[in-house]
């Protein structure tokens, strides 16, 4: 930084965001309602990046008439235990005035003779999902980012944010970033920072699956603990290409069947078939493959054309669903709605998140997390995300700007932004080595296979994480790149490898099964005797990973197992 | 993933390389959008969806990543 102040941008803010989804952008406009100047930076264009601008739209909402108890017990069933029972609590009671705000925006939600039309929530009894009147999660990010530069919101699009900057005062004073299409470094200082970045993956195969969340990871990197490292999202597609439906197409008349004819779903969940929780099938799925009965596909043959002619009408993600269907009808000679092709595990995101508290706030001071950055919990329920990450970013957002009204200006500790600055363009230096790239590809051969993460046993397990830890040893060390962008995916591909470990080694320590979130064929039971627990793993001072075990509080929680 | 950007239809707007989340279209000297890195694209049709020429195509298929078992019937339709 001292060498090259040139070339450097620096903005000052109360409160700094990174990230630009439903976290980020509630988060902004919450921090700016309650008095804080406001930059919001986002490694593309905020709001229309991320896995926010691809999401259906499904929303769960209390309705003043609903039992929240009722939804919480059923929130909190469906990720056995292992949640914040406040949190759900805290999500569901905002959930409501949320709405409200939407439509203030201009977003009115669907209704029939003036009450709101809903779905249930897969997997529930009650849970409501609420959707847009016209449009999709797309169209209310874009609305969230206008109505954030109305309130005084700075946005600064297309630069990666790779560093947290601290304060001399042990606190967080701002981070560092790089622009992505032009090489500048930008120095972002502000009283307290919210990471909004979502969580790694390990650029999977579901349609957003290419983002790699850098936030917890830098949070990490802080000294911060991280929660929820051995679980996963994994969901099920088409195996060359995108299709949403693993859950509405059942819904519709299509049913999963393996490579012998068998409608396999049956079997595995007598009561809900082929209408079960995307985690079960995916674990169905799973086993069928094991025991060679592949492919495996969703069998559209017998939909009524009625329900065709409904899904095709759906308007889900932001709207190429009819532009595939309409290309793999002309030019691969098929028709997504007829046709039966070979589905597989798509590999979605990390679960773990950055540990906070109710506020939203980490165990550093003046840093805050929110969306999936911040674990919010690990069963993937339809609207669940965007009510936790609706929630998580208001929070996070208010919690940011009472830190700011109360702290002094924060003094950056420069020697650090210089050292990080140096690290960080470490790899520019070396004349050969490897490619980012390639990198991913080796760490994706050892996670994706079905036995490693859906399947787990012990001697797997422990397998995969050895060659993980040949990566992190022989390879990672070795990355190299000639400009910005491979320099970025050098950074991202480090955050894989470090979350590759610590979800390998998490895994290994719990011994147990809890079958909508977790299986261990080796120990294929809930334990709730020893692992009614979360796993947690902070660096230490030796820049080692510490994994502990945290007590969940059913002392304070009103639903104990 | 993004197969082409027609140069004769592309009208110099830069709302595919501002839109793209991989940042994967960029703009060339003569204002036309170009496909800088093909193989970042999360084929999203963002690009095709945002284009207002129509100068944009997508082909539906993502680039081939791993699996979690062997693709037993690639690209085809099943009997």
């Amino acid at each position: 930084m001292k060498k090259e102040p040139s070339t450097w941008n620096l903005l000052q803010s109360d409160v700094l965001i990174v990230g630009g989804g439903f976290g980020g952008l509630w988060a902004a406009l919450r921090a700016s309602e309650c008095g804080s100047s406001v930059v919001l930076v986002d490694k593309s264009f905020a709001g229309k990046s991320g896995h926010s601008y691809f999401a259906s739209g499904a929303r769960m909402v209390l309705l003043p008439e609903d039992s929240l108890d009722d939804y919480v017990r059923e929130i909190t069933l469906g990720n056995e235990w292992l949640i914040e029972q406040d949190m759900v609590r805290a999500i569901f009671e905002g959930s409501y005035a949320r709405l409200k705000d939407l439509e203030s925006f201009g977003l009115p939600f669907r209704k029939e003779a003036g009450s709101y039309t809903w779905t249930r929530a897969r997997g529930t009894q009650s849970v409501k999902n609420l959707w847009l009147e016209q449009g999709t999660a797309a169209d209310e990010v874009t609305i969230l980012r206008k109505k954030a530069i109305s309130r005084g919101v700075k946005f600064v699009d297309h630069v990666y944010i790779y560093d947290l900057v601290k304060d001399t005062g042990n606190g967080v004073a701002g981070a560092i970033g790089i622009g992505v299409k032009e090489q500048r470094n930008y120095l972002f200082r502000a009283k307290s920072a919210i990471l909004a970045t979502n969580s790694g993956s390990y650029r999977g195969h579901h349609l957003a699956c290419e983002l790699q969340g850098t936030g917890p990871f830098m949070a990490y990197d802080a000294g911060v603990p991280i929660k929820d490292p051995e679980f996963h999202y994994i969901n099920i597609r088409p195996v060359r290409h995108e299709l949403e439906g693993s859950g509405i197409l059942p819904a519709m008349g299509a049913r999963w069947i393996n490579g012998n004819g068998v409608h396999f779903m049956e079997t595995y969940d007598p009561v809900l078939k082929d209408r079960a929780p995307s985690s079960k099938i995916v674990l169905a799925a799973a086993k069928e493959a094991m025991k060679g009965n592949v492919p495996i596909t969703i069998d559209v043959r017998g939909m009524a054309d009625e329900e065709r002619g409904k899904f095709r009408l759906l308007m889900v993600s932001h709207g190429w669903q009819p532009i595939l269907d309409e290309k793999c009808k002309r030019e691969e000679g098929y028709d997504i709605l007829r046709d039966n092709v070979e589905w597989q595990p798509a590999y979605e995101a990390n679960k773990l998140g950055i540990d906070a508290d109710l506020g939203c706030r980490t165990s550093l001071k003046g840093l805050f997390a929110a969306g999936m950055a911040r674990t919010l919990g690990i069963n993937p329920f339809t609207g669940w995300s965007i009510a936790a990450c609706t929630w998580s970013g208001f929070t996070a957002g208010e919690s940011a700007a009472r830190h700011a009204r109360t702290s002094g200006k924060s003094r950056i500790d420069f020697g650090f932004v210089s050292a990080r600055y140096e690290t960080f363009r470490q790899p520019l230096k070396k004349r050969s080595g490897v490619d980012p790239d390639d990198l991913v590809h080796k760490l994706q051969k050892i996670l994706f296979p079905a036995d490693v993460l859906i399947i787990m046993s012990e001697s797997r397990l422990k397998t995969a994480l050895g060659q993980v830890l040949t990566l992190k040893e022989e390879q990672l060390p070795q990355l190299k790149a000639k400009e910005t962008r491979t320099l970025i995916k050098v950074k991202e591909t480090q955050t894989m490898i470090l979350s590759a470990e610590m979800s390998l080694r998490a895994a290994l320590m719990r011994k147990e099964t809890r079958e909508n979130i977790f299986y261990r064929e080796d120990f294929p039971h809930p334990d709730n005797g020893n692992w009614l627990k979360w796993i947690l793993v902070q660096k230490d001072k030796d820049g080692e990973m510490r994994f502990s075990t945290r007590a969940i509080p059913f002392e304070r929680y009103n639903l104990r197992p | 993933m993004i197969r082409s950007i027609d140069p004769n239809v592309c009208i110099g707007c830069g709302i595919c390389a501002e839109f793209c989340p991989g940042d994967v279209i960029e703009m060339n000297d003569a204002r036309k959008a170009y496909i800088a890195f093909p193989r970042d694209c999360w084929t999203c049709f963002s690009c095709e969806i945002a284009c207002p020429v129509k100068a944009i195509n997508v082909h539906p298929f993502r680039k081939a990543k791993p699996m979690a078992w062997p693709i037993a019937s690639p690209n085809k339709k099943l009997a």
